[in-house]
């Protein structure tokens, strides 16, 4: 499997309050994914997302570890995501006054040739499949759902005054919803996990056209990120592409 | 935070509320000497240099809007990476939390409050400002029960992520108009829907639209019909809930066009209840009750007349009612064959001709002798921009009922022109003396005097130049100037002088102090002097006696040999000049003022400053020179003396003891430039 990560602060902000991660098995192959873009005052939204991915990231290594077959992926996708979401909310509760922080969490399992997605926010993961571009996930956000219902369009949600209102977010309460979704690997499949500092600026027509081209992942989401800058990169941006 | 102090000036005493984007603090302006609200920008923003440009601009467009209703801006600033608007402090409550206590607010009450929202809207709208997020969270109540509307034009929209998983942390959205809810181009109607749901809410208690989510909040406004008020809450008025409904429109242009527009009809649904109460027995209650029915079926959404209101109808109005029945038979008669159709025509006309002359020659006098004169309400003319006799005379003239105009001093409108009224031109009242609406009208007193303080002579500038400018709304223009008398940067005076009376906004000049002028003195020639004469020749010329060598000595017997700076030197006036006695055996010693013993050790070498010649200098070169001796480190003043470039080296006279190291020191133009030591066996 080939895979790629890249992550800028893009052009505007300081910091960079995304953060991700990809968990290889002993021989080296991509196992899970996760990109998650933190959100919170007080420079904390950076807290959210790194505690997410580290958090995430370490309950699914020990499940590899302990290789526990008694569970399914699922299960083990929910404890480990549960964990993070007490841990960032009861850190936030602790060490910020109970101002409240949040990450959006979009991560893939992969196991016994299916993959699995855990998803939460308006980060987005795609599917690249015969040259057919499929959004996996569904954005927890005010114009997400507004487009779902069918009363704005993908162009009319990128302006919307409340374009960055997202209505889902880890960490933020004490329970915490998850959307799953699962299918089968086919070979020369392409997935994509990117947070909205790229989908906002690229249509996901755009990212078929670059994606499906014969370069190398790296150097493809290098210009995938060069263009969002280019674009104004007012948001962090975050990438992870997978070729199986 | 609360504690701190912004830019030295507004210290943050408790933390008085937050929203999405903002924290509000009560603080106290220090300079003012006032409590102000300053609403602090979230973290999160600080670095979303786009908003933090257009959350300038706004507040100070909306800074702009003075008006009763409308919660006033004083100031934006940043103290670092904090941002900031300081406001009016407004000692209230929200509208939100004055529904939470008192639940539904009675109907009339209501109006009124909607009408001074609309009223603060209105001057904001000729200003070209949209409110965007009129809510009741935004509506201060204040102790006196003034609504004041706060937050105008603030920039909303953000590149920075929030969550907003609760309804209630947007708040907004229950408010906010289907277009808002879009994300589409909103206007002055867009507040008028949000004043709509508003005065829903004040009504009923409840908001129009609720569910879980935001977006199921905003679905309900895009795609639901609204609900009527007088669901919720029984007594309220049809004509009120026609109000609500209109503003609440899903399509903009069904909505009332202007603020102005729905002031109107409130004050109508107002000005019937008014009288319909106070004189159920008055002729005239009977028109306008009619009036407001045929306002209501004339709206869009028109339904049939509650059972209530048919009870208020006067005969009058029934009858009325079945005359327009009777003219709507009349086509169906003409059904029948055209004989028949003549012969009816003929009756018909000759029975309404009849009923016509019996009513006009009969009936019409005998009511006109039973109850008051026919009479028809007025419609209020525009009053504001009027002279006060014309308008009165205007007044009288339609026999308008009309309170005494009230007096209000004003900047820029000229005294006995009339700057307000109400009701607003327009709408119309009745006349005569019973009627309960009456024509009140404010005006101008022209410019408010004000008087300029007495006792701001030595007072700090800074603060008398703000006091003047922000408190007593004066226009103070510095003027500096020196004084000996006023210490440098407080007040000598001002222009007018202190004690009048002045208009407010005119220009006061404040005379800030420079400190004293020194003039420029030459340096007496002082060698041969006792010190008795030398002191008199400094004090005559303005200068003061500086350090007299040698020191430590009892009393200066003897006379000056050299002296500091040279006679014929220019120097500013208190300058001090320093002395140098000779030895008592000194030839010249004679009989100085002043006892005491000399010691015979004290010597003077001369020595030459040089320009150093990798310097950087100009044509003129300041040069000051100080010396040590022995091995302390206490520079003592030697000499300070302007030189051009030609009269280098320049010659200097160094005080030294014999086996004691001196170090000359030479400063040029205040940088130091080389030390020379010295010593003199």
């Amino acid at each position: 499997m080939e895979y790629a990560a890249i992550s800028d602060k893009g052009i505007i902000r300081e910091k960079n309050e995304d953060c991700w991660n990809i968990i290889l098995d002993t021989n080296g192959q991509p196992q899970a994914f996760i990109v998650a873009d933190g959100m919170g005052g007080h420079q904390a939204g950076e807290i959210a997302s790194k505690m997410a991915v580290e958090i995430i990231s370490n309950s699914i290594c020990c499940y590899f570890k302990k290789e526990n077959a008694n569970d399914t992926i699922i299960e083990v996708f929910k404890d480990a995501i549960n964990r993070a979401n007490s841990g960032i909310f009861h850190y936030a509760l602790k060490n910020l006054d109970g101002n409240n922080i949040g990450t959006t969490l979009t991560a893939g399992l992969l196991n016994n040739g299916r993959l699995t997605i855990a998803h939460i926010g308006d980060s987005r993961c795609y599917l690249i499949r015969n040259e057919i571009i499929e959004k996996l996930t569904k954005d927890h956000s005010f114009v997400g759902e507004l487009v779902d219902k069918g009363l704005i369009n993908v162009e009319e949600a990128k302006v919307h005054p409340r374009r960055n209102q997202i209505t889902r977010a880890l960490g933020y309460e004490e329970e915490i919803l998850i959307d799953f979704h699962s299918l089968d690997v086919h070979s020369k499949d392409i997935y994509l996990l990117c947070t909205d500092g790229l989908t906002m600026k690229h249509t996901s027509d755009e990212l078929l056209s670059m994606l499906i081209q014969e370069k190398d992942l790296n150097t493809i989401l290098r210009e995938m990120v060069a263009l969002a800058n280019e674009r104004g990169g007012e948001d962090n941006i975050t990438a992870i592409a997978v070729k199986a | 935070m609360t504690g701190k102090v912004l830019n030295n000036r507004y210290e943050l005493v408790a933390k008085a509320g937050c929203g999405g984007m903002a924290e509000v603090y009560k603080a106290r302006c220090r300079v003012l000497k006032r409590w102000v609200a300053v609403k602090i920008l979230r973290d999160e923003f600080v670095n979303d240099e786009e908003f933090l440009e257009r959350f300038e601009r706004e507040a100070y467009a909306a800074g702009s809007l003075n008006h009763p209703n409308i919660v006033s801006i004083y100031d934006v600033g940043r103290d670092g990476n904090i941002h900031y608007i300081v406001m009016e402090y407004v000692d209230g409550i929200t509208l939100k939390d004055y529904i939470r206590q008192n639940g539904a607010i009675a109907w009339e009450e209501a109006s009124d409050i909607t009408i001074s929202i609309l009223s603060a809207l209105h001057k904001a709208h000729r200003h070209n400002i949209v409110h965007r997020d009129i809510k009741p969270q935004n509506i201060l109540i204040t102790s006196d029960n003034v609504p004041k509307v706060a937050d105008f034009g603030i920039a909303r929209a953000t590149s920075t992520s929030t969550i907003t998983t609760k309804v209630d942390t947007v708040g907004s959205v229950h408010y906010s108009s289907p277009e808002q809810a879009r994300g589409g181009y909103t206007d002055v109607q867009s507040d008028i829907y949000s004043v709509g749901v508003t005065l829903f809410e004040m009504l009923t208690g409840r908001v129009p639209f609720d569910a879980d989510t935001p977006v199921s909040v905003a679905l309900k406004h895009i795609e639901e019909e609204t609900p009527t008020p007088s669901d919720f809450v029984s007594d309220i008025p049809e004509a009120m809930d026609e109000i609500v409904l209109r503003a609440m429109k899903k399509a903009k242009s069904e909505r009332y066009d202007s603020a102005l527009q729905m002031i109107a009809d409130l004050d109508r649904v107002r000005m019937g209840k008014e009288m319909y109460n106070d004189s159920v027995n008055d002729p005239f209650a009977t028109r306008v009750i009619g009036d407001l029915g045929d306002e209501a079926l004339t709206g869009k959404n028109s339904r049939k007349k509650s059972k209530k209101s048919n009870a208020r109808k006067s005969k009058k109005a029934t009858k009325k009612e079945n005359k327009s029945k009777s003219k709507e038979n009349k086509p169906k008669s003409r059904k029948k064959g055209f004989l028949i159709a003549a012969v009816y025509i003929l009756l018909i006309s000759v029975i309404l001709g009849g009923i016509w002359f019996v009513y006009d020659k009969i009936v019409k006098d005998l009511v006109g002798a039973i109850s008051a004169p026919r009479i028809e309400p007025v419609e209020v003319i525009r009053y504001i921009g009027m002279p006060i006799d014309e308008a009165i005379d205007d007044i009288k003239e339609k026999n308008l009922p009309y309170l005494e105009p009230m007096y209000e001093y004003h900047d820029t409108v000229e005294k006995g022109i009339v700057i307000s009224q109400k009701p607003t031109a327009g709408i119309s009242i009745m006349p005569g003396s019973v009627a309960i609406t009456k024509v009140e009208l404010t005006v101008s007193n022209g410019p408010q005097k004000m008087t300029i303080p007495e006792d701001i002579k030595f007072a700090d500038y800074l603060e008398v130049e703000l006091y003047l400018r922000d408190d007593l709304r004066l226009k103070p223009k510095e003027v500096a100037e020196y004084s000996d008398e006023v210490a440098e940067g407080r007040v000598i005076r001002t222009k007018p002088e202190m004690g009048s009376v002045v208009n407010i906004g005119s220009e006061v000049i404040i005379y800030r102090s420079l400190g004293p002028h020194l003039m420029d003195v030459i340096v007496p020639d002082l060698t041969g002097d006792t010190m008795d004469e030398a002191r008199h020749k400094l004090l005559t010329e303005g200068l003061s006696i500086g350090r007299i060598f040698p020191e430590e000595r009892e009393g200066y017997k003897g006379r000056i040999v050299d002296q500091e700076p040279k006679s014929g030197t220019a120097v500013k006036e208190l300058t001090a000049v320093n002395i140098y006695f000779g030895d008592e055996q000194d030839p010249l010693g004679g009989d100085g003022s002043g006892t005491g013993t000399n010691t015979p050790d004290n010597t003077r070498v001369t020595r030459f400053i040089n320009l150093p010649a990798q310097g950087n200098f100009g044509n003129k070169i300041e040069v000051v020179a100080y010396y040590t001796s022995g091995d302390t480190d206490e520079e003592i003043f030697l000499t300070r003396i302007e030189l051009e470039k030609s009269k280098f080296p320049h010659a200097v006279t160094v005080p030294v003891s014999p086996g004691v190291k001196t170090t000359l020191i030479v400063y040029m133009d205040g940088e130091f430039q080389y030390n020379e030591e010295i010593f003199f066996e």
